[in-house]
């Protein structure tokens, strides 16, 4: 983990030590930025953006505490940034920009991703099916229609059903966070 | 009204009409249970989609740019093996976008494109693509289960072998089928399409009459009338656009002349005809144009001028 990783030795130009804080990172950090801004792609960028920036910088840079919480700050700020710049905003979206709700509880658990795949599994088969197709393959739900010969109306159902199933399995593990009534 | 998880789903991709957004605010708005269960289906629909990322993919992005700042360019000759395409596209933006969706019936698509400078792209699978500039390159999905690619302009492949999932790339005129291997591609318009093969073996496809040639190391394939023709690779600065090295052997000017407007994308006229009969040997490693040409000025007693992006050499003989 991260926690194992010197900033001195990234400061040096360790390579290796950077490839490592940036694998056992990556995922965590993704997360947080697309709590803001709802897009895998954005918030892909943002995160490579922020590594980047760390490792041209490295030298010029002091980093007092654990380099993840770093990470985690400069990921938020830049998401807040391209939040920002955005023509439509969501009213939490707005929300989120000013108040400085802890959105990564859920986060420092370790294994969330993992549950998160555990629920996946065990959603009956074409719950499953249906919404690995659309969330993991990225498929239009007109494609997967079409390719599993059923209509649109069938595949937004069976999505919204396994949202719901994997919200009963994954409720103790997320983290009360009683968002003020934000969007009156 | 939709069950909520559906409408919320709506709601975070943009998809609701005014009146569903409305239920979906006025639904959170109803009490502290509502806006809870709101962001817990949110954090677990936003997050589901992080599963599909993969850091070691991201991670070749990120070491191409590290890499670039603390080592040169990188060196031609580590590749196992390498082919260049040469590939007339001429409609090829035409093609692209009118038959894109047919062509690919499912999933979202990737469109790469250089501007005025090459780029160094990293695909999903770890295949990496030097664009020399004004090109560009699409393939659609994630690239993991069909790595299929179209290419307008020039691109060098680096491709990471996996004969499971051949790697293809489509031009107008032809295809290109490789298992594994590195590979540059030119296709830029009202250029004759061709293949030129550095080593390894490639599949190239005529897409207009459907023959199909195999093209191994030191050979190449154009395509002249519709057909594929293959001989033996006669232009050895066929990658110096990649390299930065161009090498010329008891060369005519007229075809010195053609590979330097061919490498520098330049326009290059010989104002007396007689110059093309001139001879030169030479090789010249990350050059600026301006750089080769006083060379040659000093070589040759040329006079050369410089007329709206054009390079005009004028002399009397060699």
């Amino acid at each position: 983990m991260s926690e194992n990783i010197s900033w001195r030795n990234i400061q040096e130009g360790d390579q290796f030590a950077f490839k490592t804080l940036f694998q056992s990172t990556y995922k965590k950090l993704v997360l947080t930025s697309i709590y803001y801004v709802e897009n895998t792609e954005e918030a892909e960028d943002i995160v490579q953006n922020v590594f980047l920036n760390l490792w041209n910088k490295r030298n010029k840079l002091t980093i007092e505490g654990e380099l993840i919480a770093y990470l985690t700050t400069a990921v938020r700020n830049q998401s807040l940034n391209v939040l920002e710049k955005r023509k439509t905003k969501k009213k939490y979206q707005e929300y989120l920009s000013f108040n400085s709700i802890d959105t990564n509880q859920y986060l420092s658990d370790p294994f969330f991703l993992e549950k998160l795949q555990n629920a996946i599994e065990r959603l009956p088969e074409k719950c499953r099916l249906v919404f690995i197709k659309n969330r993991l393959e990225g498929m239009k739900n007109k494609e997967i229609a079409e390719e599993l010969s059923i209509s649109i109306k069938t595949v937004e159902n069976q999505i919204g059903k396994a949202l719901h199933l994997m919200r009963d399995a994954l409720r103790d593990y997320l983290p009360l966070i009683a968002m003020a009534a934000f969007i009156k | 009204m939709l069950p909520i998880e559906e409408l919320i789903i709506k709601y975070i991709e943009n998809e609701c009409t005014v009146v569903e957004k409305h239920q979906v605010e006025d639904w959170i708005n109803q009490s502290d249970e509502n806006r809870q269960k709101f962001d817990e289906l949110r954090t677990i629909w936003l997050s589901a989609k992080v599963n599909s990322t993969d850091e070691e993919t991201a991670w070749n992005t990120i070491e191409k740019q590290i890499i670039s700042t603390t080592r040169p360019a990188f060196s031609f000759y580590k590749i196992a093996a390498s082919i260049l395409l040469i590939a007339t596209i001429g409609l090829s933006y035409i093609y692209f976008n009118t038959d894109s969706q047919n062509y690919f019936p499912t999933i979202s698509s990737t469109v790469i494109r250089s501007e005025s400078d090459k780029k160094e792209v990293v695909l999903p699978d770890g295949s990496q693509v030097t664009l020399n500039k004004n090109s560009s390159i699409k393939y659609n999905g994630d690239f993991q289960s069909s790595r299929k690619i179209k290419l307008t302009g020039e691109a060098f492949f680096d491709v990471v072998r996996d004969e499971s999932h051949p790697f293809i790339i489509t031009t107008e005129t032809i295809n290109v089928k490789v298992l594994g291997t590195s590979f540059d591609i030119k296709a830029k318009p009202g250029k004759k399409a061709s293949v030129h093969v550095k080593s390894g073996v490639v599949q190239v496809n005529n897409i207009i009459d459907r023959d199909s040639i195999q093209v191994v190391k030191n050979e190449q394939v154009v395509v002249s009338d519709n057909h594929l023709v293959k001989a033996n690779m006669t232009n050895e600065n066929a990658f110096a656009w990649k390299t930065g090295i161009i090498t010329f052997n008891n060369d005519q000017f007229s075809e010195v002349v053609s590979t330097l407007e061919e490498v520098y994308d330049i326009e290059i006229e010989l104002a007396n005809p007689r110059l093309s009969q001139c001879v030169l040997t030479a090789k010249f490693e990350n050059k600026s144009i301006k750089e080769v040409m006083t060379l040659l000025k000093e070589i040759y007693r040329f006079n050369v001028s410089y007329k709206n992006a054009k390079i005009i050499v004028n002399g009397n003989s060699c």
